[in-house]
């Protein structure tokens, strides 16, 4: 027997079904770190090919004389005072999403952003961002984004200009403006800033008969009329969940894709930690596995239809305790909702805990409700909230009634008015409708209909194409706007640079065609001054700070008596034959708008670990029933629509339902998602096409397997970590990530480091002495929600290249901090979700070093392995040998697009702090180095040390949750050095005695005390053997 | 059938074989090794400029400090070259019809740059810091030589990593007074070892030889 002895009681964790069951597939993915690909270890590079290659090389070598290019450099004619170059320079700004504003501060090099942070004095913020944000700079400097006005006629594209679209709006709009508005409609996104609004406003005074249709995707307008329907008012929860001891969600992706996630995962984080104080209690029921479901110390996958009477049953669970008053009380109680999964003995005993928790916590519980459920379930989620008495506790209601939401009913009658013909001109503000619209409705069709058809967008896409007239629309990051935080916090938004393409944003358009105020700034500063907040020196520091301090939404009154809500009709919500499907949004693209961006399509989602697809995601037994598995193509069909859709058999998903993600199948999207006409294939399946006005939530379809394949390239087994060869690995993955229940913790705080037992450790040679600065870092998995944002901020700080789907296939994605999502359960349709991201550890007895034959990897006097690019020569070495597989390989040079003509564009999104890779250099995780060295020198200069916190790698400052500390080992009063003395942490394969300097801080879950049997898997007591 | 002879000169391939094996590393090495090091490749290297610039006649004649110009060299990683309203400062009033200088009034009014060409190139790869060096009292000469007593300037160092390293491993005769850090011609009183010293225990200097230090 091995000398290291595992305690038998640790969970059994695992990866994908594939490792589950030991498929062949995962067997080959264990014993080789990069599979072969389709078709074979190297791509089609012929003999006869390589040799042209080399002797070209060698003759291009042999004619460049020896020394390099020479350089110009070109200072400014007349540099603006205060401007050093070289030195970075940070903006506040914002970013809006379905109207939330997410408020950033930009890292500007001489004039171009590169890097994108949150803003840290920002409520909504508090430094952190999502990993859309981040992804903003590549969105900036995208080589697709349309480079100017084009007049459209069929097919043929007239380059044109501002100028014309000018002289053509003023005759047109003149034209409108004596008919007020007769014929005139407007599709504009979701929005929520003041100076929009003013314009539209305005716009609406002067064109009265228009029809202005609100209109996104993923806006849902039974939010609003589930909260008018209780409160007599739009309404929106602003959660505290900091004060929450008992949070259930209802479908709600709290710490996921809600448009607070950001704050919602610091408020949730800060009850995470079992020694800081009680912990909170968090119950999740949904139908796909989501990271908040992932994060949930109790799990129910119900299907989304089943949810309503899930609350309602809830209800009668509270009524029958007498914890609650409804006035329909006597009906409920007469008549319960029954049958069905309400049956199940399992579901009866969490209904019954469930509402013991939150009467027990009575005014410090909280409900959340997913918007895209049906407005009835969102009214009664909320009343709950009174009833419970969390208003004003742990949720507050503010007024949304002036915040638009998407129309369906304007968006119908703008439909039939098109096809009427009694629409002449129609401006598409920034949105994509005929990509999105629900498909009964048949948007495109009609929309040709359309005389005068004018599209501001950043991309030629669905809707441009068939448009008359196409404007650029200016970047987030180009233009001048304002937007509310989810808090209501008024957010600002500054250019951090003059349009790339001479873009213009959606209220300068506005401005434009009312023959008004074109600029933006003025808009924004407009709206300002109406507000009364102050003179020239406030606007100044409103800006510069980008946000208006202590602004918020109207608290709703009269939160306390809810409105009389009709019964629900729970007939309906009863099982069916038929497969549910639910249309949610994507992580990575949300509704198709970053579809273009190769890093969010590249970055693995969250919980599936797909990347560059989507797919249609189903419970093992769901899959299996209908004779389906990862791979297979299905037909799902809705009434006469359907669509045919690669499956993904998702652990943990609820059965008898399907979750399709939309934002895939862009035909006109660029060369990263999807070109059609430039024969680039769209990546995943359009969902939209299936998805109908009736429905927009989730629907009924039937589903049939087609009986073809796809390949679907998910990176959840890839750079497995193999401690100790193919033997027992199953077992061990309880090694890695560590976790245990509450009570286990109380028992024994430091039961993480006792999982593993192995005899003394001794080093083979002298260990290395650290007397300044001892960097580590610190991963608290008890917090750590799994969001990967911290995947797309190293990608931007870093320059890590993007690979594409045949690559990733290969496993050779190049991210330096990965995601591992393991799974934990017997019965993979009840699997529960562990997240731990992993980055090179920077081992203090680093195996990579030794293997290093030309010393390219070497250890500095303060512990980093450092990675020296110009010695590697690509050996590999260092990758096969490294326990933790963190270190990645350029197999090809990932950078050759920037010198592509049409892409140079492109080199504007790197960093210039960190060397861009060529093709056979080793590259890994660095704690950022760069920033460290900058930190020192900064420090130094001033003949001062370097504090605590002055150091952030980009990874630690994006973690919504704070996961992520970072600092000096040898400072006893650093974050990062409490958190290595903390008695969860461990060191991920301590017993190989490499001494990582990263260290992992173990999940402790907070089960409730009648249900903690059912998780008796949990890491009990360790068995010393 | 004649059978074949090689012919007689034949008989000399062999001793040549010989030679070129034993010479011909020697002299490729030797040619390596001088030919393509930085000393050879880079010292002496003086392109010629847009605008021919004299540091002798302004650093040097005209003693004007090097900060006048390269203002960010003690706060940014560049010293960076002066903006063309620098040269305006005193060109609007002397030389104003210099032919010469028709670049620099050229640009001030268009607003375009002036494509200096780079003399001092390192690696894209190897990341210099100004700003560590000179507030620690490493001096403009100790890298760029006596830049007030050239017209044109010309590479002095071979800017090599290893001449990199010879100073960062012993960095005492580098060393100089902050406050004399732009003065080429300073000369130390005392010893320079004894003074670098001293002066570096004040100013606490530990130059670095990890590698991350410069390449990240």
């Amino acid at each position: 027997m091995s000398s290291l002895n595992r305690s038998e009681s640790t969970k059994h964790y695992w990866r994908s079904l594939d490792h589950l069951e030991e498929t062949p597939e995962f067997q080959e993915m264990v014993a080789k770190e990069f599979p072969a690909g389709p078709d074979g270890e190297w791509s089609d590079t012929s003999r006869r090919r390589f040799l042209q290659l080399m002797g070209a090389s060698v003759a291009l070598g042999t004619a460049s004389s020896c020394r390099w290019q020479k350089e110009t450099l070109m200072p400014f004619a007349d540099r603006p005072e205060g401007w050093v170059p070289g030195k970075p320079r940070h903006y506040s700004t914002s970013m809006e999403v379905t109207g939330v504003g997410q408020a950033l501060t930009v890292t500007s090099y001489d004039g171009r952003p590169t890097k994108i942070e949150g803003n840290q004095a920002h409520p909504s913020s508090l430094g952190a961002t999502n990993s859309w944000a981040q992804a903003g700079t590549l969105g900036l400097y995208d080589p697709d984004r349309s480079r100017g006005v084009l007049a459209l006629e069929g097919d043929k594209e007239t380059p044109s200009s501002w100028k014309s679209f000018s002289a053509f709006s003023k005759i047109e709009f003149a034209r409108l403006s004596a008919t007020q508005g007769e014929g005139l409609a407007i599709v504009a996104p979701i929005t929520s800033s003041p100076s929009f609004l003013r314009a539209r406003r305005q716009f609406q005074k002067t064109f009265p008969k228009a029809l202005w249709v609100d209109w996104e995707a993923c806006s849902y307008q039974a939010e609003a009329i589930g909260t008018e329907r209780v409160f007599g008012k739009a309404a929106r929860g602003i959660y505290d969940l900091d004060k929450a001891d008992v949070i259930l969600s209802l479908e709600d992706d709290l710490m996921g894709t809600h448009p607070n996630a950001v704050r919602h995962s610091r408020d949730f984080a800060t009850r995470r930690k079992p020694e800081d104080g009680p912990m909170n209690r968090l119950w999740v029921v949904e139908a796909n596995h989501s990271l908040t479901g992932a994060l949930a110390d109790h799990r129910f996958a119900l299907r989304s239809g089943q949810i309503g009477a899930f609350l309602v049953a809830l209800e009668a669970e509270l009524l029958k305790k007498g914890g609650i008053k409804i006035p329909e009380a006597r009906q409920l109680m007469k008549n319960p909702p029954q049958g069905g999964f309400l049956a199940k003995d399992k579901v009866k005993a969490l209904l019954k805990a469930l509402a013991q928790d939150l009467l027990h916590a009575k005014g410090k519980s909280l409900v959340a409700v997913g918007a895209h459920q049906p407005a009835e379930v969102i009214a009664r989620a909320h009343r709950l909230n009174v009833l419970l008495g969390s208003v004003g506790n742990t949720v507050t209601y503010a007024d949304v009634s002036r915040i638009p939401t998407a129309n369906l009913s304007a968006s119908t009658e703008l439909v039939a008015r098109m096809r009427q013909g009694s629409v002449q001109t129609l401006i598409t503000l920034g949105g994509n409708p005929v990509y999105d619209m629900p498909a009964d409705l048949n948007f495109a069709a009609a929309y040709r209909k359309v005389k005068n058809r004018i599209h501001l967008g950043h991309y030629l896409d669905e809707t441009g194409v068939v448009s008359t007239w196409h404007l650029p629309q200016a970047h987030f990051l180009e233009c001048w706007n304002d937007s509310l935080s989810w808090n209501g916090t008024w957010t600002l938004a500054q250019p951090t640079m003059e349009p790339l393409w001479s873009g213009r944003s959606a209220t300068e358009l506005l401005g434009l065609v009312m023959g008004g105020e074109t600029s933006g700034e003025a808009w924004v500063r407009q709206a300002w001054s109406d507000a009364g907040l102050g003179g020239e020196t406030e606007w100044r520091k409103t800006v510069q700070a980008g946000f208006v301090a202590g602004s918020s939404l109207e608290t709703l009154r009269g939160t306390s008596a809810p409105l009389p809500l009709p019964n629900m009709e729970l007939s309906a919500w009863q099982a069916s034959d038929s497969i549910e499907v639910t249309f949610a949004s994507d992580p990575s693209v949300f509704d198709g708008r970053f579809a273009n961006s190769g890093w969010l399509q590249e970055l693995p989602d969250p919980m599936t670990k797909l990347t560059w697809d989507n797919a249609a995601l189903m419970a093992p037994s769901t899959a299996s029933a209908l004779g389906l598995t990862t791979g297979s193509m299905a037909k799902f069909a809705i009434d006469d629509r359907s669509i045919e859709m690669a499956v993904y058999v998702m652990p943990g998903h609820a059965q008898g339902c399907a979750t399709l993600p939309m934002g895939y199948g862009r035909t006109d999207a660029g060369h990263v998602a999807g070109l059609v006409a430039d024969r680039v294939t769209p990546t995943g399946f359009n969902v939209f096409l299936l998805r109908g006005s009736e429905a927009l939530g989730f629907s009924l379809a039937s589903v049939q397997g087609t009986g073809e394949t796809y390949t679907l390239v998910s990176t959840q087994d890839h750079h497995i970590i193999d401690e100790i060869g193919m033997e027992g690995r199953a077992d061990r993955l309880g090694d890695l990530v560590r976790g245990g229940d509450l009570d286990e913790w109380e028992q024994q705080p430091d039961f993480a480091q006792h999982v593993v037992h192995h005899p003394p450790l001794k080093s083979l040679w002298e260990e290395h002495k650290y007397e300044g600065y001892r960097w580590g870092m610190s991963i608290d998995l008890s917090t750590c929600t799994g969001c990967s944002a911290c995947t797309i901020a190293c990608q931007s700080e870093n320059n890590i290249p993007v690979v594409g789907k045949d690559e990733v296939f290969r496993g050779r994605e190049m991210a330096w901090i990965r995601m591992d999502r393991y799974f934990t359960g017997s019965d993979p349709d009840e699997a529960e979700a562990v997240h731990q991201p992993v980055s090179c550890q920077q081992c203090e007895m680093a195996p990579c070093e030794q293997v290093c034959p030309v010393a390219a990897t070497t250890h500095t006097s303060e512990g980093l392995n450092d990675m020296v690019y110009n010695r590697c020569i690509g050996t590999r070495y260092c990758s096969n040998n490294c326990p933790y597989k963190v270190r990645r390989f350029n197999y090809f040079n990932c950078n050759l697009d920037l010198e592509e003509t049409g892409s140079e564009v492109l080199k504007l999104v790197k960093n210039p702090d960190v060397t861009v890779r060529s093709r056979g250099v080793m590259e890994k995780c660095t704690y950022c180095v760069q920033r460290i060295q900058s930190a020192r020198i900064e420090a130094h200069t001033h003949e001062q040390k370097i504090q605590d916190g002055d150091i952030t790698p980009a990874c630690a400052q994006v973690c919504p949750s704070n996961a992520i500390q970072f600092g000096d080992l040898n400072d006893k009063t650093s974050k990062v050095r409490i958190a290595h003395d903390n008695d969860r942490a461990y060191a991920m394969l301590g017993e190989l005695n490499n001494k990582p300097r990263t260290a992992f801080l173990a999940r402790i879950r907070n089960p409730h005390p009648s249900l903690a049997a059912h998780d008796s898997q949990g890491a009990g007591e360790v068995r010393h053997g | 059938m004649s059978q074949y002879h090689f012919p007689r000169w034949s008989n000399k391939i062999r001793p040549l074989l010989a030679v070129v094996t034993l010479v011909g590393p020697v002299y490729l090495t030797g040619v390596v090794l001088y030919g393509a090091s930085p000393e050879t490749l880079n010292v002496g290297y003086a392109p010629e400029q847009p605008v021919p610039f004299s540091h002798k006649l302004h650093a040097g004649d005209l003693k004007m400090d090097c900060r006048y110009c390269h203002t960010t060299v003690e706060e940014s990683a560049q010293a960076s070259i002066p903006p063309t309203k620098t040269c305006m400062n005193c060109h609007d009033r002397i030389h104003t019809e210099s032919p010469r200088l028709e670049k620099v009034r050229e640009s001030a009014k268009t607003g375009q740059s002036i494509p200096w060409v780079r003399v001092h190139d390192l690696p894209d790869y190897a990341y210099f810091d100004h700003s560590a060096h000179v507030t620690k009292g490493v001096s403009c000469v100790e890298c760029h030589g006596r830049v007030d007593q050239m017209d044109v300037v010309e590479q002095v160092a071979p800017l090599s990593m290893g001449w990199c390293l010879d100073c960062h491993r012993s960095p005492e005769s580098h060393l100089r007074p902050v406050e004399e850090v732009t003065n080429m011609s300073w000369t130390s009183e005392i010893d320079r070892e004894e003074l670098g010293a001293k002066l570096r225990k004040v100013h606490n200097i530990h130059p670095r030889q990890d590698c991350s230090t410069c390449h990240r």
